[in-house]
């Protein structure tokens, strides 16, 4: 037995529970200890009166802090020990554990630390702790954690550190260094402390065989992580500043703090790829941190180098093979649930995905979509993306109106077809029913194994009647709600329900970016989506951290078109996003719509009584969507009505699930399979289409020509198809949708540009040259267009042809053009940007990030910590 | 407890929805802020009207020249001008195409408006042509084309501008159509027998267009019995496709021997269900016919009595017209053409033994006041005239003008043992008066 007189300081916090356990294991203790006196430092009377009922010594502390609460304990001894065990309230040391640490301090006279092997509190079998280190850039480094003990890691060795909980150190040294250092980090000071040993020549080491419960934190077991403020991120960004300030060569710090804020932007991204936007919180506070209480680190650094020199410590640093292992420890192969249900590739369902592109037969694009609020779009992704989240409009001479919010949507679209985005829409047209398909497939799947019921529901919302017959007007904003709203609906399930926060992340960023296309569809269905991301991490606390930051992408889209509205108290324009929006209809006077979800509401309704515990929110919802199609003074009812179509089918798909007969169950999935057949061929294939493919452009080759070289060239459209004489100044290569505001049509303003051109149609249309001139200085047309045929628009065309200051340019498919043969060449204005559309991006980017997989959040691995 | 929540859900659900349907079946529909209609008024182009000229011959002045058409005899223009600014005066008479062009703002048929007539005797044409000069046209219809032995017609081309006029034609036969196209050099006349487009066709139709200016048109007609001259005339553009019409100077001349028939030609895609209606002193005749697209229909009007208006209803557009023959008390015929509804309206008077129809297509009364000029004499008349009547006022002034309380249809008969004939004012106005413009 060692002969080392010992005395114990226990940090008690409040909890007799685990104090008591603590205390009686002391007691057990086969090492005589020469005294135990038991801090208080929550004021807990009742642990006082427990410590004194074991016979120790207890006194209550004026501090909260580790540091302080030892020294009171210290300043209780009676006598002078050797040595110093520190142990905390919920570190219980089994019986030789201060025997075999003693023995071990005994045996090595250099060795003046000594920390013990951490055990799980409830699962003695997992080790908790077993040395502390660092990185070589000073981030604290647990060398051994989560591992089952299989006494692998049994070797006595020295390491840099140890953590307090359990720790037995030299009565002198730690009266020579001053002890812990509470004004550091809360996870620097165990390091700080044991660096601080190192530098004056003394060994810290761990003995293995002395084993010690514990169920506090990793690093510290004073401050629980989840206790300190910012996190547990925070606390080791600020631990590794500080050790860094301490550790590394002097002309190195200067340079440390001045790229602290660097490190933090860069380290933005990787933390979001990696799945830890908590990190970024904690890097930004603990930059702050830094900067403002430097004076603090950088007198730690010469209290340190002042007891010694720091040169042996490297070798000490956590190696990068460890750092790799731990890496690759922390997942571990989920184990494969016994009855796994078949996806989609693996049922073959996806083959299913041919039929919506059949059941748009004669929809193979051709060209852009001329349809009835639909044009083309720009010819470059720089001019769309210039009208996308733009503050101002460029028509007569300038409108301060934001542009629609759909055009992110078309900004997509030239993204993923640039040369081309045009043609992009027409294919996307064609497409969209089958994207559908595949989204409700899945969310289908989040309520049913069965891969009949998958089907049925996946094709019964994508051919659905009224959807298909959407397709056939090109109702290019509708399709995008249906293609994309079951998707946001799976990845929002797939986020609350992820076994890990990682998987979590990642299906939110999918999530958040696709819940953006639906907010720049229809503001109203995303806001229910937004209750309807909360009721989920209502459903799922653990991630209702995660779900809550779903709104933020189409929030943020959204934003200049809510601060337009509230602005202007025009709350109607909630409803609508777009000027390619089909207008607002009454599923009563629609009877494509009516009977169809009677149908389904029924067969939802009498099949999910049998399911309350799901249906009850979801008929919620679909009570909400039904009213809420109601209110749209603009348009936007049909997305709604998807929306309800879907909640109807995912209704009917839990009812089909729960039923036991699988033969009912399958006749129920067929029955839905065949009548979405029979809806495609009926309301798709046989239907004719109701827009036309056209040319790109809406400009004469001329014009457009013109307009390369100067954006500024403005066209004078004279249209007698009407049954009024309308005019139109065309800029540039013309007003494409993405150009197409849905603000001007009700908020243009009176201009005097409107009179002026007035004046300078009726002198052309007369043929009449006096003024002209004159007009056209303020006006700046360089082009006439004409479009029109019957007799009138031939006398104009007689009367153009018949002005000297006008040269005959042709015919064209848009009409016949003239060219003015002197036009004052005036300079546009460049387009205002909404001035947050950097922070749009950065927060789309943000979103991209997080739903980029990883290796953690993809292929489902699970974090061992987690199968507890 | 389950079977309650579960009765309680349903209906609730049912409950809610039921309540949706009865309460929020749709709220308003916000409307788009439309643009303003501006008010423009800028001086027109000078105001051009042109007669087609003498009749031609087929067969040239002997008649026997095969390949040669030419005019023959002279054409009496009657005018009456009103502008301040007359740029080409119109002649008195006229062989080849006469033009008469004033500068003012405010055109109409007030400004400037001329009639043509001509008395022939000859051979092989006998009869009176008239027709109303109108102002030269980028496209329209003639349809009084007939080209059966007995029938002949021929196509007046003029081009009254300072640039070349290239014409497209469009012979609408009653099973094809037939293109050609043509020049016409500035102020350049061409005279084209259809024979060529539509040999053996009782009935066509022709469409003309111009890819350069205004020009010109105009087709006249002959028709003989064996060797016996059974009459001529000479018309111009008639109204373009339309749904509705209204026919003025409409009375049987045949003593029952020969009703008048409408031709109805239906140049679009469907069949066109036509009904014609005539109102006559004490009853009303309806007519009901077929016409399938790209036919020609002629429909026989069996009317007796005196001046009778017709109206035609068509479910699709329609081009028609009336070919009124007259045996007493001249062998002749005449085109009645659809007439344009005026509430204004001036009318030169010809030479001839005339009477101004003036019918009230509408169910309500009509007040004209009439303005008659002889010479520097005026003398003015009120008239009333009821729903769906029709007045003829016999004059021999020198013109005519008419103001309606509302919208009027008027024609001119000349009828006269030389001959007999119709004719259709047209309204003459160039763009740029009044004009309504919406800017987008």
């Amino acid at each position: 037995m060692a002969s080392l007189t010992v005395a114990a300081v226990v940090i008690s916090r409040g909890n007799a529970e685990t104090l008591h356990q603590t205390l009686t294991a002391l007691q057990n203790q086969t090492h005589p200890l020469q005294q135990v006196v038991v801090v208080e430092t929550l004021e807990s009377e009742q642990c006082l009166d427990l410590a004194k009922s074991f016979g120790f010594a207890a006194l209550m502390s004026d501090s909260k802090k580790q540091g302080a609460a030892i020294e009171d304990g210290i300043r209780a001894f009676q006598g002078t020990p050797s040595w110093l065990w520190i142990l905390h309230h919920d570190t219980a040391p089994e019986p030789e554990a201060l025997e075999r640490l003693s023995r071990a301090a005994e045996i090595s006279p250099s060795v003046a630390v000594i920390g013990p092997k951490l055990l799980d509190w409830e699962h003695p079998i997992q080790i908790r702790q077993l040395g502390l280190t660092t990185t070589k850039t000073s981030r604290p480094f647990t060398l051994v954690e989560d591992e089952y003990d299989q006494g692998q890691f049994d070797s006595t060795g020295d390491t840099l550190a140890v953590s307090t909980a359990g720790m037995l150190v030299a009565m002198g040294l730690w009266q020579n260094t001053g002890g812990i250092d509470d004004s550091s980090p809360s996870y620097a000071q165990d390091i700080e402390f044991c660096i601080k040993a190192r530098a004056m020549g003394f060994r810290v080491i761990v003995e293995p065989s002395a084993k010690v419960l514990s169920a506090g934190s990793l690093t510290t077991n004073l401050h629980p992580a989840k206790k300190l403020i910012g996190g547990r991120a925070e606390a080791l960004s600020k631990a590794h500043t500080h050790l860094a300030t301490i550790m590394w060569p002097g002309w190195l710090i200067p340079i440390l703090y001045l790229a602290m804020p660097l490190i933090a932007i860069a380290s933005v991204p990787l933390n979001l790829f990696q799945k830890r936007p908590a990190r970024i919180v904690g890097q930004f506070s603990a930059w702050l941190y830094s900067w403002f209480t430097i004076s603090q680190r950088l007198a730690a650094r010469k209290r340190v180098r002042k007891l010694g020199s720091l040169a042996s410590i490297p070798q000490l640093y956590a190696t990068q093979e460890q750092i790799s292992q731990r890496r690759s420890r922390r997942f571990e192969e989920e184990p494969e649930p016994e009855a796994r249900a078949l996806g989609i590739w693996e049922s073959k369902s996806f083959w299913l995905a041919l039929v919506p592109l059949a059941a748009g037969f004669g929809l193979l694009p051709q060209g852009a979509i001329y349809a009835e609020r639909l044009v083309p779009l720009g010819r470059s992704w720089d001019s769309i993306w210039s009208a996308t989240a733009a503050s101002t409009q460029s028509y007569l001479d300038g409108v301060s109106l934001p542009s629609d919010p759909f055009n992110w949507f078309f900004t997509l679209i030239a993204t993923i077809w640039p040369g081309s985005a045009s043609s992009g829409l027409a294919w996307f047209v064609l497409f969209a029913p089958a994207l559908a398909f595949f989204g409700a497939w899945l969310l289908a799947s989040t309520v049913s194994k069965s891969s009949w019921v998958r089907n049925g529901v996946g094709l019964s919302y994508a051919l659905a009647a009224p959807v298909l017959l959407l397709q056939r007007d090109a109702a290019v904003l509708e399709l995008v709600v249906h293609a994309f709203l079951p998707w946001t609906g799976y990845f929002l399930a797939k986020a609350a329900f992820a076994y890990n926060l990682a998987r979590s992340w990642r299906w939110l960023g999918l999530a958040g970016l696709s819940g953006a296309l639906i907010a720049v569809s229809s503001p109203v269905l995303f806001a229910l989506l937004v209750l309807v991301s909360i009721g989920l991490g209502a459903q799922r606390l653990r991630r209702l951290g995660v779900l809550i930051w779903f709104f933020v992408p189409g929030a943020a889209l959204l934003a200049p078109w809510l601060q337009f509205i509230i602005s202007q108290q025009a709350f109607e324009f909630l409803t609508v996003t777009s000027s390619a929006q089909q207008g607002p209809v009454s599923i009563y006077e629609q009877p494509v719509w009516l009977y169809l979800l009677i149908g389904l509401a029924l067969i939802a309704l009498v099949g999910s009584v049998f399911r309350l515990g799901l249906a009850a929110p979801l008929w919620v919802l679909a009570i909400a969507l039904l009213y809420a199609s109601s209110y749209q003074p603009v348009g936007g009812s049909q997305p709604l009505l998807i929306a309800l179509l879907l909640t109807l089918l995912v209704l009917i798909a839990a009812s089909l699930d729960r039923l036991s007969d699988e033969k009912l169950r399958i006749t129920g999935a067929a029955l839905l399979t065949v009548s979405a057949l029979a809806s495609g061929v009926v309301f798709g294939s046989m239907q004719p289409k109701a827009f036309e493919f056209g040319l790109e452009r809406q400009v004469p080759a001329l014009v457009l020509a013109a307009s390369d070289v100067n954006p500024g060239t403005r066209t004078l459209l004279i249209n007698l198809d009407a049954q009024e004489i309308e005019v139109e100044l065309i800029w540039g290569d013309g007003r494409s949708q993405d150009e197409t505001s849905l603000l001007y049509g009700f908020f243009r303003p009176s201009s005097e540009i409107d009179s002026l051109l007035a004046q300078l149609s009726g002198s052309l249309i007369a043929g009449n040259p006096a003024g002209v001139q004159e007009l056209n200085q303020v006006l700046g047309v360089d082009f006439v267009l004409l479009r029109g045929s019957g007799e009138i628009s031939r006398s104009v065309a007689i009367a153009l042809d018949s002005l000297v200051i006008l040269q005959p340019a042709g015919q064209t498919s848009f009409g016949q053009l003239w060219s003015f043969v002197e036009s004052n060449s005036i300079p546009t204005d460049e387009i205002d940007h909404y001035p947050l559309r950097e922070v749009q991006l950065i927060v789309l980017a943000a979103f991209a990030l997080l739903a980029l997989p990883t290796a953690g959040s993809i292929t489902g691995r699970r974090m061992v910590r987690k199968t507890k | 407890m389950k079977i309650f929540l579960r009765a309680l859900t349903a209906l609730l659900v049912l409950g809610l929805s039921v309540a949706h349907w009865q309460l929020f079946p749709q709220f308003g529909e916000l409307e788009t802020k439309a643009s303003e209609l501006q008010s423009i008024s800028v001086e027109p182009l000078p105001l051009k009207v042109v007669c087609p000229g003498a009749l031609a011959e087929v067969g040239g002045e002997s008649g026997v020249e095969l390949g040669t058409v030419e005019k023959v005899g002279e054409a009496l223009i009657s005018s009456q001008l009103t502008a301040e600014r007359i740029l080409v005066t119109p002649p008195v008479t006229s062989v080849l195409a006469a033009l008469a062009e004033v500068g003012d703002k405010e055109q109409s048929t007030n400004l400037v408006s001329m009639i043509q007539t001509q008395v022939i005797d000859r051979e092989r044409a006998k009869g009176l042509a008239g027709t109303f000069c109108q102002s030269p046209m980028a496209s329209g219809w003639l349809i009084n084309g007939s080209a059966v032995v007995g029938f002949e017609s021929v196509i007046i081309a003029h081009n009254p501008a300072e640039v070349e006029a290239l014409v497209e034609l469009e012979i609408h036969l009653p099973a094809r159509i037939i293109t050609d196209r043509f020049a016409l050099a500035p102020g350049e006349e061409k005279l084209i027998t259809t024979s060529q487009y539509a040999n053996g066709e009782v009935s066509f139709a022709v469409y003309f267009e111009s890819s350069g200016p205004k020009i010109s048109m105009a087709m006249q007609n002959r028709q003989t019995r064996g060797l016996t001259p059974t009459g001529v005339e000479i018309e111009g553009p008639t109204l373009g496709p339309d749904t509705d019409f209204v026919f003025a100077g409409l009375r049987p001349l045949t003593q029952g021997f020969q009703n008048p028939t409408m031709r109805v030609y239906n140049p679009g895609d469907e069949i066109a269900e036509v009904v014609v209606t005539v109102f006559g002193e004490d009853n009303v005749e309806l007519f009901r016919e077929l016409v399938n697209p790209g036919g020609f229909s002629a429909i026989e009007l069996e009317i007796s009595g005196t001046y009778q208006l017709a109206t035609l209803t068509s479910n699709t557009e329609v081009l028609a017209v009336i070919l009124n023959p007259s045996i007493e008390p001249v062998l002749d015929f005449a085109w009645i053409q659809p007439a344009e509804l005026f509430t204004s309206v001036t009318l030169p008077l010809s030479s001839y033994k005339n009477s101004v129809l003036i019918a009230n297509p509408s169910s309500s009364a009509l007040e004209v006041s009439l303005e008659t000029r002889t010479g520097d004499r005026l003398s003015y008349q009120t008239l009333v005239i009821a729903p769906f009547g029709q007045a003829a006022v016999p004059t021999s002034a020198n013109s005519i003008k008419i103001d309606g309380s509302i919208e009027f249809a008027v024609a001119l008969e000349v009828l006269d043992p030389n001959g007999y004939s119709v004719i259709h004012p047209r309204e003459t106005t160039n763009l740029g008066n009044n004009l309504e413009i919406r800017v987008n």
